[in-house]
């Protein structure tokens, strides 16, 4: 589907890692209150070329950390990222910037992710100018149809940020990522800022656009309805870690993590279903500063056995293309 | 059985630069005693400022031009403001969407708590008043009430800090509580717990609860009744089920297609296409008029809620003649 | 509640908006017209003033204002101890203050905002050094520390700038590290890293361009409190030196005389206080035009 010469996934990330100082306020120092929050804790994951895969969790869990260090934005403690089999873990400025051409993200806040002393050719050229060394001019041609292709018109190139609608924006921001044509684009929460009538506008243009310039999504939300409608596959996160990858599928109809379970439960449908028969999850999410030991998940979960609270449970395969990270997913 | 809260040709309006911003433009609702009334919306349908209107809380230069708000009998939308004001926080209590900002940062949870119950019954003594603050914490599930009491809102998660909120509300023991976006910004599962304490509260005090979201499912999951509202105005008014079943509105319907739906995931999005109008200059046309694929002659003047069944109504020319067409959907 | 910027509205810059939102705002718009005016007089005072400021006559020594008792309206506002007239003193002390205002706003917040922007998007060691620096230069009580640099380089107009600007910097840095702080984590700026940016681009295209309007409202306010520490500088003796004039040597000139000439320290002292007064008005008013936090 993309130009990739090997058929391997087009991202891969092993033992991925990314810790920030809690508090380094000199007050929180002196009251020894400090820690490090482990934001990504041993992440291990691969995309496929062309697919969607859907990353989902609930706030603090890690996902958009995960997206920027994929993008290299910030820089992971620990593990490899290999992008089109190259390893870009240590890739050096140079060489990012090649890179960074092919892999772009599209972010949640319409209102923040474009600059409001930009005109909208000035916003949407920017990928252009910088990988392709173009022109004003030269680029104009390229961003002009990149802004009809998303829904906008050749006159709203000389506008500013603040003249459209959260859904317009949108549509900039996506121009934007796309204009440099990406094989890669990290879609972090990009359609959970909007009205559902003009989400489902924009989740249509996503898709449209996947399917004519082949391009390979990471779609990041907290929402798992939003999430199932546009994934082939979909991996889910905890406090730091993937817990479960399986197809799209597998995943909602037959999910084998506890987490994953009562995550889907907790979900409101449309279709009339008994309240009782909801399981319901009890507690908060732990602190990332002090995650408890063994499985991250034991304290909430109705299952858990000895095994789950001293020995920390590994992603693995228990039937063809289905990774669970749970010592009793065998058992269900 | 008579209504609890009657809403009769509520029109509130903003002056602004631009122009008058009709918000709430001729709004007819009825609360029953004892039901969960949904009121669903996009950004800028007026459910909010609709139930801020009853509250008397609508800011300046915002005002109630016209309408009648009657609680149990009594008019609310009089010239009076104490009218209004008596009630609030005492027989009508309101929780909002950001805990984070609705909460006094300097003060403990406990003194918030304290304070509502001070403010409208001065009567127990201090010990008394302490064990019913305590009372109120334990009710919302806050655990040990005791230690937390003291705390500052600053020190609660998202989910708790909007179970404060609740207790703040329901200290007073009010006949009515309108819960604005209650959990629109809590993760799913903590959201799950929040609307089930709703529930259970509503059950154990015999209290009518207002849930205004932008979320369908939530309205399908916790309500008897729901309220679709758009561009200012009640477009339909039925039974939650039949509403969501057999909706007789194409904005219900195109809501319904454009809401990703875990029960109902091989059904593909569709977007209700264009924008929500200027809430500026409308003309007496039905305001759904341009973005309806039904559209006719008929809706060039202005529309009326129509009767489709038994306490389901619709502001469409179509309602309870043409049922099939709505329905379908189908763009002609 | 938001209202959507209507369809038909142009392609309108946020600095073109501003700009109508001040004019709306009639009193602020009024109190710059006046700051304009000084502007106006400062830069015509050869033109406008009626006679020459050190043309002395010991003959109208003290003479008073036009309309009291043995005034003359050739010096409509009377003369000081030298007979030289007040109304063209003042007018040709308006440049010294504004040039002295000007000049130091403009220079501190190039120094401060070259400062703060390194501060504030390189961090680190950069960023300690010059927040220690300016954390020190804060510390020092702002008239005793310009007293004690004018007091080493000895008096003149170059000098009071310079004396202003090695404390005046520190304010426009404190600004723009805060602000270049918050927006360096904003989206569009991450939008550009991911599309490759490079620092210098980040810095100046996309994070300065949005942080100059906190800066022209803290710099028009700065003006006000310049012109007041000149006019003290000069009160002091040292500031410009005669025979040119400046609003504040013109009130230490007057001093002596208070009881048998009220007017030659009054006059200068109004006319600190209206253009202070007006660049303050000004400035509220572009603070709630310009900078949203402030917004009602």
């Amino acid at each position: 589907m993309t130009s990739g010469a090997s058929d391997g996934p087009l991202v891969e990330v092993q033992g991925l890692g990314k810790s920030f100082a809690a508090r380094s306020g000199l007050l929180a120092r002196l009251l020894r209150r400090g820690g490090t929050i482990r934001a990504l804790d041993g992440v291990n994951l691969s995309i496929r070329r062309g697919e969607t895969l859907g990353l989902i969790g609930e706030s603090g869990c890690g996902k958009s950390t995960l997206a920027r260090v994929l993008l290299r934005l910030q820089e992971p403690s620990a593990g490899t990222i290999r992008f089109d089999g190259e390893d870009i873990t240590a890739a050096d400025r140079n060489r990012l910037r090649q890179l960074r051409r092919r892999m772009q993200i599209v972010f949640q806040d319409p209102y923040a992710a474009l600059n409001p002393r930009q005109t909208v050719e000035q916003i949407v050229g920017l990928p252009l100018r910088i990988a392709q060394r173009l022109g004003r001019e030269a680029a104009r041609p390229h961003v002009a149809a990149m802004i009809e292709r998303v829904g906008l018109k050749r006159t709203h190139l000389n506008r500013f940020p603040h003249q459209f609608s959260g859904g317009q924006r949108q549509r900039i921001g996506i121009a934007r990522a796309l204009v440099a044509r990406p094989d890669f684009v990290i879609c972090d929460e990009a359609v959970s800022a909007l009205d559902v009538s003009i989400q489902a506008q924009i989740l249509g243009l996503l898709q449209e656009l996947r399917r004519d310039l082949g391009l390979t999504y990471l779609f990041i939300s907290h929402n798992l309805a939003v999430v199932g409608h546009v994934s082939d596959r979909i991996a889910v996160m905890y406090l730091g870690e993937v817990v479960e990858l399986a197809p799209a599928r597998a995943v909602l109809a037959a999910p084998r993590h506890p987490y994953t379970q009562s995550l889907l439960a907790a979900v409101p449908r449309l279709a009339a279903r008994d309240a009782a028969i909801r399981p319901k999850l009890a507690g908060e999410p732990p602190s990332p500063i002090a995650p408890p030991p063994g499985c991250r998940f034991h304290p909430r979960c109705a299952k858990a056995v000895d095994s789950c609270r001293t020995t920390r449970p590994t992603l693995r395969d228990i039937s063809l293309d289905h990774a669970v990270a749970c010592h009793l997913a065998d058992n269900p | 059985m008579s209504a609890l809260l009657t809403i009769r040709g509520l029109a509130t309006h903003f002056p602004t630069q631009l122009g008058l911003v009709k918000a709430v433009d001729g709004v007819d609702l009825d609360v029953m005693p004892g039901e969960c009334l949904g009121v669903v919306g996009e950004s800028g349908s007026g459910k909010s400022v609709t139930f801020l209107s009853v509250l008397g809380l609508v800011r300046a230069p915002g005002r109630v031009v016209a309408g009648s708000i009657r609680f149990d009998g009594q008019e609310l939308a009089g010239p009076d403001p104490r009218a209004a004001r008596a009630l609030r926080g005492r027989a009508i209590a309101v929780t909002l969407q950001d805990a984070g900002t609705a909460l006094n940062p300097s003060m403990t949870v406990g003194n918030q708590i304290l304070e509502s119950l001070g403010a409208h019954d001065p009567g127990p003594s201090a010990a008394d008043r302490r064990r019913r603050a305590l009372d109120m914490l334990r009710l919302v599930g806050i655990p040990e009430p005791e230690t937390r009491f003291e705390d500052f809102p600053h020190q609660f998660s998202g989910g708790m800090r909007q179970r404060v909120m609740l207790a703040i509300a329901l200290a007073c023991r009010p006949r009515l509580l309108i819960a604005d976006e209650p959990t629109s910004a809590l993760d799913v599962t903590i959201q799950a717990q929040v609307l089930d304490l709703l529930a259970e509260l509503r059950a154990r005090l015999g209290m009518t609860v207002v849930l205004i979201t932008h979320d369908l499912g939530v309205v399908a999951e916790h309500c008897d009744r729901v309220a679709v509202m758009y561009a200012g105005q009640v477009v339909e008014c039925g039974p939650t089920r039949q509403v969501i079943d057999l909706p007789s509105h194409p904005y219900t319907r195109g809501l319904l297609d454009s809401t990703p739906d875990l029960s109902r995931l091989d059904r593909k999005l569709r977007p209700i296409e264009g924008q929500v109008p200027e809430l500026i200059a409308l003309g007496a046309h039905c305001r759904f008029r341009d973005r309806c694929g039904l559209a006719e002659p008929r809706c060039d003047s202005a529309v009326a809620m129509r009767a489709v069944d038994e306490g389901h109504s619709a502001r469409c020319v179509r309602a309870g003649e043409d049922q099939r067409s709505v329905r379908a959907g189908e763009t002609p | 509640m938001t209202v959507r910027a209507l369809d038909n509205a142009g392609a309108e810059s946020i600095l073109a908006i501003n700009l109508r939102r001040f004019g709306r705002d009639r009193f602020a718009a009024m109190a710059g017209a006046i700051a304009i005016g000084f502007v106006v007089m400062a830069a015509f005072a050869p033109w406008l003033a009626p006679h020459d400021p050190s043309d002395s006559d010991l003959l109208r020594r003290l003479q008073p204002p036009a309309w009291i008792e043995g005034g003359d309206w050739a010096f409509p506002l009377g003369c000081d101890s030298l007979g030289r007239d007040l109304l063209s003193r003042i007018v040709h002390g308006a440049r010294v203050s504004l040039m002295v205002g000007v000049a130091v706003v403009l220079l501190a917040a190039a120094v401060g905002t070259a400062a703060g922007l390194a501060a504030g998007f390189l961090r680190g060691a950069v960023d300690a050094v010059i927040s220690r620096v300016v954390d020190v230069l804060l510390g020092f009580p702002y008239l005793i520390f310009a007293i004690g640099l004018m007091g080493m380089m000895g008096p003149g107009i170059e000098n009071i700038v310079l004396a202003l600007v090695y404390k005046e910097w520190t304010i426009a840095c404190r600004v723009i590290r805060g602000e270049t702080l918050a927006a360096r984590e904003l989206d569009y700026v991450e939008a550009a890293r991911a599309a490759g940016a490079s620092p210098a681009h980040i810095m100046f295209r996309e994070i300065l361009p949005n942080i100059l309007s906190p800066l022209l409202v803290v710099a028009t306010t700065r003006m006000a409190t310049i012109i007041i520490l000149e006019a003290s500088l000069s009160f002091l003796g040292l500031g410009v030196q005669p025979p040119m004039a400046s609003w504040g040597s013109m009130v230490a000139d007057g001093r002596s005389y208070m009881l048998e000439a009220w007017w030659i320290s009054a006059f200068p002292g109004i006319a600190i206080f209206l253009l202070v007064l007006s660049i303050n008005l000004a400035s509220q008013g572009l603070r709630d035009a310009f900078d949203p936090r402030y917004r009602p």
